[in-house]
């Protein structure tokens, strides 16, 4: 079944043909969810919701782009508004611990998701986590998609409604970024 | 090649994308110089986490999930989503805040003091401490 016809027999209804579709692209919707937020949970959920969205908004998807370009899409901007609404719940947070009320930032979620890996990796991945969440959003959401969903440069332009030129650029970038950002960080741990 | 110019490519290097030659010098240096080494190991380790984040387990049930979700969710229309209502709500409560400075402001009544009009005219009026004629004595 290819692209349209799936769109058209989950347009009339047909669950198996939905069942099809979420098989087919959750993967690639964790992966990419996961790459933006880095937290298990939190990706699985937006994974979710992407698929809510798209089941809700099948019947305006036009066939100019291909499905898995348009998922992309979903799943980019639904990542990149939880992280934007984290930040401001992050932000009332510490204003309700400033003045007395509330608990403390308590640590994040993925401590406890990985008991399996040891210190060591525990604060590698964070520290990794933090470079990659301080790029300019273009630049991760094009080093996201290049690192965390091996898609080649040429869809990721598809993806961002971009040029071929732009994504290689911002991934170059993305990337001497980062590794930057790590140096600074291995010279302080020194 | 310098010890920068090494480390600034360090990451083309890890991923195999250098051309052959420079391919060659950064392994070469690599080998030689124990700080560009030692960066290029944190960078290793720090990269291949990302291959960790990349293979999540699948959730057998997730399709079910999704399922549930469409079901237990009945879609808002836009003005009533959270999105909407938040910054709707902030934003009457600016507006009311200013309406009450303004209408603090405009029923503002400071004390107002008399003064008469021959202290206005004469604000340093000392005359009837002391006449004229004997601050004129005094001057030398």
């Amino acid at each position: 079944m290819n692209d349209q016809e799936l769109v058209r027999s989950v347009i009339s209804g047909n669950e198996k043909a939905f069942q099809v579709l979420v098989e087919q692209h959750q993967q690639m919707v964790l992966n990419t969810c996961m790459g933006l937020v880095h937290q298990r949970n939190d990706a699985e959920d937006l994974a979710q919701e992407v698929f809510v969205e798209v089941y809700r908004s099948m019947a305006g998807f036009r066939s100019d782009s291909k499905l898995s370009t348009w998922i992309y899409r979903i799943a980019i901007n639904k990542s990149l508004n939880f992280i934007r609404d984290n930040k401001r719940r992050k932000l009332f947070r510490s204003f309700e611990t400033i003045f007395g009320q509330g608990q403390p930032n308590l640590p994040s979620e993925s401590s406890s998701d990985r008991p399996d890996r040891g210190l060591e990796n525990k604060q590698r991945r964070e520290r990794l986590h933090a470079a990659i969440d301080s790029l300019p959003e273009r630049q991760r959401v094009a080093f996201t998609l290049n690192k965390f969903e091996d898609l080649p440069y040429q869809k990721i332009a598809e993806v961002m409604g971009l040029s071929l030129a732009s994504v290689e650029s911002l991934i170059h970038r993305a990337k001497l970024n980062l590794q930057k950002k790590l140096y600074k960080c291995y010279k302080k741990d020194d | 090649m310098s010890h920068k110019t090494i480390q600034e490519q360090l990451i083309f290097f890890l991923e195999g994308s250098l051309p052959d030659e420079q391919m060659k010098q950064v392994a070469a240096h690599l080998e030689s110089c124990g700080s560009c080494r030692r960066l290029f190991q944190e960078l290793k380790a720090d990269m291949a986490l990302l291959e960790d984040d990349r293979n999540l387990p699948f959730d057998p049930y997730f399709y079910a999930k999704v399922k549930h979700k469409i079901s237990s969710t009945r879609e808002l229309p836009v003005w009533q989503s959270k999105r909407v209502l938040q910054p709707a709500f902030f934003l009457l409560v600016l507006a009311l805040g200013i309406q009450f400075g303004i209408w603090v402001g405009g029923h503002y009544d400071s004390p107002r003091q008399t003064v008469s009009q021959e202290a206005a005219l004469f604000p340093l009026n000392d005359l009837s401490h002391e006449p004229i004629e004997l601050f004129l004595l005094n001057l030398e």
